[in-house]
């Protein structure tokens, strides 16, 4: 590698581990690095804008806007506690109904937006009923990060992902919702199983559940008709893709604006409280270091390594990427791991001569996957243990990796078995 | 005019191991928003207000949940204050509250509390000796008693 690699390579791992040991928020280090990947050219400030991915940038910040909007209206937390409701107080139930409700929150919705939205809910709930809440909230926190893996929206790994692979909303739809649907089902039995001794049923308490008037949740009922509405063209919009040929992108601002101008809410409020800048800097400044490795000639290094090692083993490459990414990913920021693999995957298929849409899916599936091993693995983790922190339980790093981690091999198990049935139509 | 004139030289405190439940008694009694709590040389180490105690009753998940309409009540507020009443106040107080010296103004004591949403504060002196409080209330009484001063704006 030339000088300028190892400089580029250098900046990059000291920005994850500066961020990683919480020295400098994600957002501070990888502007820095960005910062000094051009202040010693290794791209011009031209290419760094260029190496951007504005597709992503585009859908996280529309997304954000609508989503933003549409949480104001007190829909997501009405479906919560109308859903645990019927379930009478049913211990097992309500797990189930947790799980389910989070991964489809999950599936449209950014984790952390997810679990701050339903964590609230949980906790109120067993409270009234009597209930422990600590498995409830750890099968939320695993079924968003599942649920998460489903869509081209779900998690910002799929959206990279998509952008470079061209994936459309529709093939997450047909590929990988059904494997996160299998992942969900084998990870909550399993949790459920668990944590069976810790859900014990008071019926006494289960009784308070009626008086529960969750029609008070919905606060702005105009604002909640007009956001569902906006958010079902979107959903149409992303589907139609292949007809229409609109960018996910375009549909997510365009929606964003038709919605700031219907909500009649303050637009400047919205936009500076629900638009998480941090993470769209975040973005640009790692699609910058990406860049970076790439016009420096560490992506190809790197490639031409995994080729080498993995040439003519497709089972090993794919398998290889499928459990590689969901390791580093339980430790490491999928977002970062993602940005940067997904270019040394379209290299590595370039030099291999084969159709990287298996290694894509695998990426995909690992990095979102991953999140559930460990406090660090994404970060509706830490703002769910955080929260349990503060209502008095106290979930250890070693406790939520023990189970975290049975809990990504459960899913890379399945994940393995589904990415084997894609790339056999595929390379086979 | 400096605080140290207009100030509430009642000399009430709380200490950091007092329970949660002494300082409501103490609070209620004597009729106040909060107190200094000082250590045994007189130094303000943290202050307890209304606020503090009440949000030490409310479940962490209300910051998030925002509207708490649709719960019923089966007495989720009394039974946290059952649970905390016991603890000590250092549990619940800021620990570095804002200190008004007893030598700056009261144009000076009165921006501080409200740019910080305060409604009462220690005052010191130099060494961080608790000398007193001043309070909102406090504030509006020295403009009552300073119109009659020889500096006042004279009223028709």
């Amino acid at each position: 590698m030339t000088l300028h690699a190892w400089v580029a390579l250098i900046i990059f791992l000291s920005v994850i581990a500066v961020s990683a040991s919480g020295l400098l928020k994600t957002a501070t280090a990888s502007l820095i690095g960005a910062s000094l990947m051009a202040a010693v050219g290794i791209v011009s400030p031209e290419e760094a804008v260029a190496a951007i991915d504005h597709n992503t940038i585009g859908l996280l910040t529309g997304m954000m806007i609508v989503v933003g909007v549409l949480s104001k209206s007190g829909l997501f937390q009405f479906l919560a506690v109308r859903s645990i409701k019927i379930t009478g107080g049913r211990p097992m139930l309500i797990f189930w109904i947790v799980s389910l409700l989070t991964a489809v929150l999950s599936a449209f919705l950014d984790n952390v937006t997810t679990v701050l939205l339903v964590t609230p809910v949980v906790l109120s709930l067993c409270e009234l009923i009597a209930l422990d809440p600590l498995p409830f909230i750890i099968i939320e926190l695993f079924a968003s990060n599942i649920g998460g893996t489903a869509t081209l929206i779900g998690d910002p790994p799929n959206m990279i992902v998509s952008s470079v692979a061209g994936f459309s909303f529709n093939d997450f739809l047909v590929t990988a919702a059904p494997v996160a649907i299998l992942v969900l089902c084998a990870v909550t039995a399993y949790t459920g199983m668990y944590y069976k001794d810790r859900m014990k049923f008071n019926a006494d308490a289960a009784k308070q559940l009626a008086d529960v008037d969750e029609r008070k949740l919905i606060v702005n009922k105009p604002l909640m008709i007009k956001s569902v509405v906006v958010m079902v063209c979107v959903l149409i919009g992303f589907t139609a893709h292949s007809i229409v040929h609109i960018e996910p992108s375009v549909v997510a601002l365009a929606a964003a604006g038709i919605l700031l101008a219907l909500s009649l809410l303050d637009e400047k409020s919205i936009i500076h409280d629900d638009v998480e800048w941090p993470t769209l800097i975040y973005f640009i400044s790692l699609f910058i270091m990406a860049g970076g490795l790439k016009a420096a000639g560490v992506i190809t290094s790197a490639a031409d390594v995994l080729v080498s090692l993995m040439a003519g083993r497709p089972i090993v490459m794919i398998l290889g990427t499928l459990w590689v990414s969901g390791l580093v990913c339980t430790v490491i920021n999928n977002i970062a791991f993602t940005a940067i693999f997904v270019q040394i995957i379209a290299s590595m298929a370039q030099e291999a001569g084969i159709d990287a849409a298996p290694l894509y899916w695998a990426l995909a599936f690992g990095a979102c996957l991953g999140g559930n091993g460990t406090y660090f693995g994404a970060a509706a983790n830490a703002v769910v243990v955080d929260f349990a922190a503060k209502e008095g339980m106290h979930i250890t790093f070693a406790s939520f990796t023990k189970a975290g981690m049975k809990t990504v091999f459960i899913s890379l198990l399945i994940a393995s078995a589904a990415i084997l049935f894609i790339s056999r139509s595929v390379w086979m | 005019m400096n605080v140290g004139s207009i100030m509430n030289k009642e000399f009430i405190v709380l200490r950091k191991d007092d329970t949660i439940e002494r300082a409501i008694d103490v609070i209620v009694h004597h009729c106040r928003t909060g107190l200094a709590v000082v250590d045994t040389e007189g130094y303000v180490c943290g202050f307890v207000s209304e606020e503090d105690i009440i949000k030490k009753c409310l479940p962490v998940y209300m910051t998030t949940l925002k509207n708490a309409a649709f719960l019923p009540d089966c007495g989720q507020f009394a039974a946290r204050f059952q649970r905390i009443r016991k603890n000590k106040v250092s549990e619940i107080m800021n620990p570095k509250p804002v200190c008004i010296l007893e030598t700056d103004s009261d144009f000076k004591a009165a921006s501080e509390m409200i740019r910080r949403h305060i409604k009462v504060c220690p005052v010191i002196d130099t060494e961080k000796h608790l000398m007193g409080y001043i309070s909102r209330a406090y504030l509006i009484r020295s403009m009552i008693l300073g119109r009659n001063s020889k500096n006042a704006i004279q009223y028709e």
